[in-house]
């Protein structure tokens, strides 16, 4: 079985860790309401997981935000020089900490988070295992519940796969996948009639979709759609040169 | 001649001819002599007092008798002689604990040189600082002529702000394979494990003759990743991450300037894996450790 990872890509600004912890636990509160493996998220500590609730708005933001200055402590100690930072801190760089998820107390999904920093801010995947079984509307959904908190520039479901990335990173700005987010303000005007794709337009952008059914348990038909989508990039390409390098 | 005590006179006596001992009376007026026999011996091999002269300004009057004892050497007398800028590089390496370069005149020149010219902004007392840097820390360099070649590469790939400290590399215990080789992992690269160049507060393991800033990882395959390149460590994969990042930072984002050596097939694929889900556009490549130590 094949594997679909996530891309988020965030609007960049410097933010302090508690606004970056409530954008964070707004989503995850949506995603617990449809899928309770997100009620509960383990932040990841270098030699731990420590866990806590996502559901309660102010108490969970407030504990993830105490997490991520904990995390960060030692390199803001260290980079920047300031020996008691407090939950309202903020830096150019951002900061950078893990997530994970379980199910059945089986590790399913780690989500990596690079936010509030000046520039290249992003939520991608460090693993999704092949127990979590959920079909592409949850990677939609997943995908909505953090376009809806106002932040996200692009987003992707794309194929886990290294030649794939590698092939597109060097040739397009934006890796698409089988479901795609452009915000409106994106920056580049992606076509609205591209072929073989679905369209959903939304109040903050709009949603390309390749495909809705499962289909990463057939390796042909996966192979197929990944071709798919390197047709679709080039043909955005070809419209819209800034698209490409 | 009023500092030589009547037993000074009498050890010069002994050791040099008249022309010789005149020359030392006329160095006694200028330096602060105290033992005059090792100026004598030194006077002997160099045969010329102005030489002297310059020559006792650098070095220190308890490394004299092994200076005088590595004049034997002929190279290293013709290169004292010829660049007496030459006596500051042998007794910072003596300082430093350094036999093997004090005596070895392409050591001293290589120094010499990069004293001289390069693009670190470090001047004699940096690069003393430098070398002298594990023996304050009751440590050694595990291979000292690598060290000088690591700075003439870092110097050479004209990178702004980059310094080059000594680094505390984990101790490998006698039994402990994993130390042990990826400490011969990062000595492979730099030429010594302990060499760590910085760069906006980061550390990285070796500069490349492309230039690059290198980051070299031993190991980082089934610890970390599945077979199928899938993560299976994950807090190890957010390290990971968390570490470009702030080495992505360091370069002002600018991830041509930086690559990553994995010793193993597997860490490059999972690495590379990992990298290219989260757009880190650091390059990644496998590279073999040439001498593997020890038995797992």
């Amino acid at each position: 079985m094949k594997t679909i990872n996530f891309f988020i890509e965030i609007k960049s600004g410097q933010q302090p860790i508690i606004k970056i912890a409530n954008m964070v636990i707004v989503a995850l509160g949506q995603m617990s309401i449809h899928d309770k493996v997100f009620k509960t998220a383990y932040f990841l500590y270098k030699n731990e997981s420590i866990g806590f609730d996502t559901y309660n708005k102010e108490k969970s933001a407030i504990e993830l935000a105490n997490h991520i200055l904990n995390y960060s402590l030692k390199d803001i100690n260290r980079f920047e020089k300031i020996e008691n930072p407090d939950i309202n801190y903020s830096r150019p760089y951002g900061f950078t900490f893990g997530l994970q998820f379980k199910e059945a107390g089986k590790k399913v999904l780690s989500l990596t988070f690079k936010l509030g920093s000046n520039s290249n801010n992003f939520i991608g995947t460090i693993s999704i295992s092949k127990d979590l079984n959920r079909d592409l509307n949850w990677y939609k959904y997943v995908i909505d519940s953090f376009v809806q908190t106002g932040n996200v520039k692009c987003a992707s479901a794309r194929p886990n796969d290294t030649m794939y990335l590698e092939q597109c990173i060097k040739l397009y700005r934006f890796i698409l996948g089988f479901i795609t987010y452009f915000s409106n303000d994106y920056g580049l005007q992606i076509p609205n009639d591209l072929k073989d794709i679905e369209y959903e337009h939304i109040s903050n952008g709009k949603y390309l979709v390749l495909k809705r059914e499962d289909f990463t348990t057939n390796e042909e038909i996966y192979e197929a759609h990944k071709q798919r989508l390197l047709n679709v990039m080039e043909e955005i390409k070809q419209r819209v040169p800034e698209y490409g390098f | 001649m009023g500092g030589l005590d009547k037993d000074a006179y009498k050890a010069i006596d002994e050791v040099v001819d008249e022309k010789t001992f005149n020359a030392i009376a006329k160095t006694q007026d200028v330096l602060d002599l105290s033992i005059a026999d090792p100026y004598a011996k030194l006077l002997s091999k160099l045969g010329d007092v102005n030489i002297i002269e310059k020559i006792a300004g650098k070095i220190p009057k308890d490394k004299l008798s092994d200076f005088i004892k590595d004049l034997e050497s002929a190279d290293f007398s013709n290169l004292i002689i010829k660049n007496l800028d030459m006596a500051d590089a042998w007794t910072i390496f003596k300082n430093a604990e350094l036999e093997i370069l004090a005596r070895n005149p392409l050591q001293l020149q290589k120094f010499n040189d990069l004293v001289k010219n390069n693009q670190l902004g470090l001047e004699l007392k940096g690069f003393e600082d430098l070398l002298l840097a594990p023996k304050v820390k009751g440590l050694r360099w595990d291979n000292p002529d690598g060290v000088l070649d690591a700075i003439k590469r870092a110097s050479d790939a004209k990178i702004d702000f980059l310094s080059i400290n000594h680094k505390n590399f984990p101790e490998a215990g006698s039994d402990n394979f994993v130390l042990k080789n990826a400490k011969q992992y990062q000595t492979e690269a730099s030429g010594d494990a302990a060499l760590s160049f910085n760069k906006g507060g980061v550390s990285f393991d070796d500069v490349a003759s492309d230039g690059k800033l290198v980051d070299r990882k031993w190991g980082h395959g089934k610890s970390i990743f599945d077979e199928e390149r899938g993560v299976i460590n994950e807090s190890r994969a957010q390290s990971l991450l968390d570490q470009a990042q702030r080495q992505m930072n360091a370069v002002g984002g600018d991830a041509s300037k930086i690559r990553w050596e994995i010793s193993t097939p597997e860490g490059l694929a999972g690495i590379k894996n990992l990298f290219l889900n989260n757009n880190i556009e650091i390059e990644v490549v496998h590279k073999a450790q040439m001498t593997i130590i020890g038995k797992l």
